[in-house]
Order: structure tokens, then sequence, then C-alpha cells
């Protein structure tokens, strides 16, 4: 189980470069409960639970609507934040989706 | 016919024989013991509770058998055994009832897998539940203890028992273990409930059991939905304390306190989420019993 992944596990996982999208892992696999915010995530292929941030919440809702080029996921999110052209944040957005690909919720395609 | 029925000897007769088939809620705990403090204990703690035909299928066969070898003589030793499995380490022959009861709880907790089971003390009130998960030492036992004979319905002080296609907890009300400090503070706040004689040294310090309430025994079958999930956090001098608790991380806490919840997979999930779902949380510490007892009780107002 894990609990506010942003914040967690941000320097490992895939460092993807600028061509490539990110992309959702097959949804039969993943079951979601959302609490305002809060999003938990049960990832059936490793048996773990996820309560993903904020953060990471808004990154992964991006996924399941299909995913994207990295700028472009990590804008829509920031702009959900209100919190668009924060470089901090823009780094942690980028580290949270190579977490997520870490912990089996996305995948990253190089083009 | 319930245990009281029986006279010591029968019931002697029957631990030392066939086994006693004591009905817990749902399940049938059937129990062989040649040992006078698990006989004595079982008269005084379980009077109420149903005996099944000798003949019923037992969910659980268990044993409290005598040390093997010399340790039947030379500072006598109590062995629990479950299906010819031994959990724990001998204790012991004194501590042979609360070897009975952590045996039980053992049973419960590794054993089922068709409800979730959740290390949480459970009460109800009308029709609804509250859940008090906690580690060891967080003063769970206490806190139940106290509601248990305030007018909530124990379902039970150590396991909750969650259904896995609807909000719903079953009952498994058995005797609530009380440790150290609050075998007296108990004994104050509740003068007229029944408990065993504090047995010392255990793994856990001194131990006493105190009756469920006869109501609770009673109703053992009747489940309740779940409404507030407590997190309780007894710290001595400090005035209660009630505060919300998001979601997520009670579900994260519940599920560290889950016994099943990575075996059961989706459906630990799902159970696990639709329980949160109905449910208000909150963190809650507390010192003072007749405070926290009244907070608690203004859940729901």
């Amino acid at each position: 189980m894990s609990q506010g992944m942003a914040q967690r596990g941000a320097s490992s996982g895939p460092m993807p470069g600028s061509a490539g999208v990110w992309l959702p892992v097959a949804p039969e696999g993943l079951h979601v409960r959302r609490w305002g915010q809060e999003c938990l995530v049960f990832h059936e292929p490793s048996g773990e639970t996820h309560l993903l941030s904020p953060l990471a919440a808004l990154l992964f809702q991006g996924l399941i609507a299909g995913g994207g080029p990295e700028m472009a996921m990590v804008d829509g999110a920031l702009r959900a934040l209100d919190c668009a052209g924060d470089g901090e944040l823009e780094a942690l957005a980028r580290q949270t989706l190579a977490h997520l690909a870490k912990i089996g919720l996305a995948r990253y395609c190089a083009r | 016919m319930i245990v009281a029925d029986l006279s010591p000897e029968e019931l002697r007769g029957r631990l030392g024989g066939a086994g006693l088939s004591l009905r817990v809620g749902a399940y049938l705990f059937r129990i062989h013991s040649p040992l006078e403090p698990v006989a004595r204990g079982l008269a005084l703690m379980y009077p109420d509770y149903p005996l099944a035909p000798e003949g019923e299928f037992a969910d659980f066969p268990v044993r409290v058998m005598p040390g093997r070898f010399l340790r039947r003589w030379l500072q006598p030793q109590a062995r629990f055994l479950a299906n010819g499995h031994l959990p724990f380490k001998p204790m012991p022959t004194c501590q042979a009832l609360p070897l009975l009861e952590w045996g039980l709880n053992w049973c419960v907790s590794n054993k089922v897998f068709d409800r979730l089971v959740i290390h949480s003390a459970v009460l109800e009130r009308k029709g609804l539940a509250l859940l008090l998960p906690g580690s060891p030492g967080a003063g769970k036992s206490t806190l139940c203890a106290a509601l248990a004979y305030s007018g909530w319905r124990l379902l039970s002080d150590e396991l909750t028992l969650a259904d896995l296609g609807v909000p719903r907890v079953y009952p498994l009300p058995r005797p609530i273990s009380l440790k150290n400090r609050s075998i007296g503070i108990l004994k104050e706040y509740a003068p007229g409930a029944v408990c065993s004689e504090p047995v010392h040294d255990t793994s856990k310090g001194s131990v006493a059991l105190m009756r469920a309430p006869a109501d609770s025994v009673a109703r053992a079958l009747e489940p309740a939905l779940p409404r507030w999930v407590v997190f309780p956090r007894y710290v001595a001098g400090a005035s209660s304390d009630l505060r919300p608790l998001s979601r997520g991380i009670a579900f994260m806490r519940l599920a560290e306190q889950g016994f099943n919840y990575g075996l059961l997979g989706r459906a630990g999930f799902d159970a696990l989420s639709d329980l949160v779902d109905g449910c208000d949380c909150h963190e809650f510490r507390y010192s003072r019993l007749e405070e926290a007892v009244a907070l608690l009780g203004a859940l729901d107002g």
C-alpha cells in the first residue's frame, strides 16, 4: 500500500524524453474510488492499493482519459490546480508521472 | 440450551470428552480441555452462549491441553491447538484462559476468508455500527468496554467482520480483554460487569476478561450498518479531542489493520471502500472514559 505518491519515490522510474507519450495501463486491472480530491486505486495485478495525492490523482485522471505527451499532461494537471507555470510543481508532476509508471499505473511510449 | 444450563460437572465432562460446542455469532467453536482454569473461565465468561449439538460441524475445533512430558508437572504449561496446529508457544497453566481467547481470535483472523476481517473493536446503536480500529495499546478495548456498558451493543472488542457484498458488519461478541491499568479503571467504571481474576506476567502484562453483556450475546446474529470509524488513542491526562479524518486516509489505515485484506484482492478493496463510503471517519484522543463515552454518544446527534 502506498500513500501520497507525489511525495514518495519520485526520483526513480522512467525518465522519458520529450518526444514520447504517456498512456494508460489496461483498465480492467484498475479499480478506483474517489472521495472529493482523494483518489484510491487498487492495482489488481500487483494487489497493491494506492492513495494518490491530488496532483497524482489529476495526472492519473489524464491517463484514464487517454494520456498524451508529457508536457500536455503536466500542463493540464497544473491548470486544474490553478498552478500553471509553477516550475517546482511542474518538476514534481514529471516525477509523479514517472512514479505512476513505476507502480504500474501508467506506461511511457517513446515515439 | 446455554452454557449456564450445564452443571460444573457436565461442563467439565464435555470439555474432557466430546468437546463443548459453543456458538458465537455465526461460528461454532468446539473446545476440548482437561484444564481447570479453562472450565472455570468458560463457566464465568460464557454462561449465556448457546450450545450446539455434539455432531454439528464445528468451524473451529480447538484444544487447550497440558504441557508435554515433564511440563505436565514441572511448572505446568498449557498449549493451544487449532486443528492440530500450535500457533503459540505454550504458556503457564494459570494463563490458559487468556491463551484460549487469543487462540479463538487467531482462528477467526487467520481462517475466515468469506468476510473482511479487520483488527478493530465494533459496537452498535440504533442499527448503526461504530468501528474502533487501533494498534495494541491505543486504548481500543478499554473504550470498547466502557461503551459496551453504556448503552452500545458489543459486536466485538477485537475483530470486525465485514460483508464482502454489502456494507454490513457481523457480531462476534466474546469477553473483552482488559490489560494492566485498564482492569481497575473498568471495574470502577462498570462495577456490575463480571470480570475474571487478573492473570499476571503474560506477554501482554496483566490480563483480565470482562464478560460480554447478555443482550450482546442474545443478539449475536444481528448485523449492523457501518456508520463511524474512529481511531482512538489513549493519552494520559489529555482532554477528549475528536477530529475528522479523510476517508482516503481512514481506508489506508483500516487496510493496514485488515488481517485478510491482502488475500481478498479486489473483493477486499470493494468491501472496504463500501464500508468507508458510508462512514464518517475521525481520530480520537482521550483519557477520561466518561468524557469519551459522552462525546462518542453524541456522534449521531
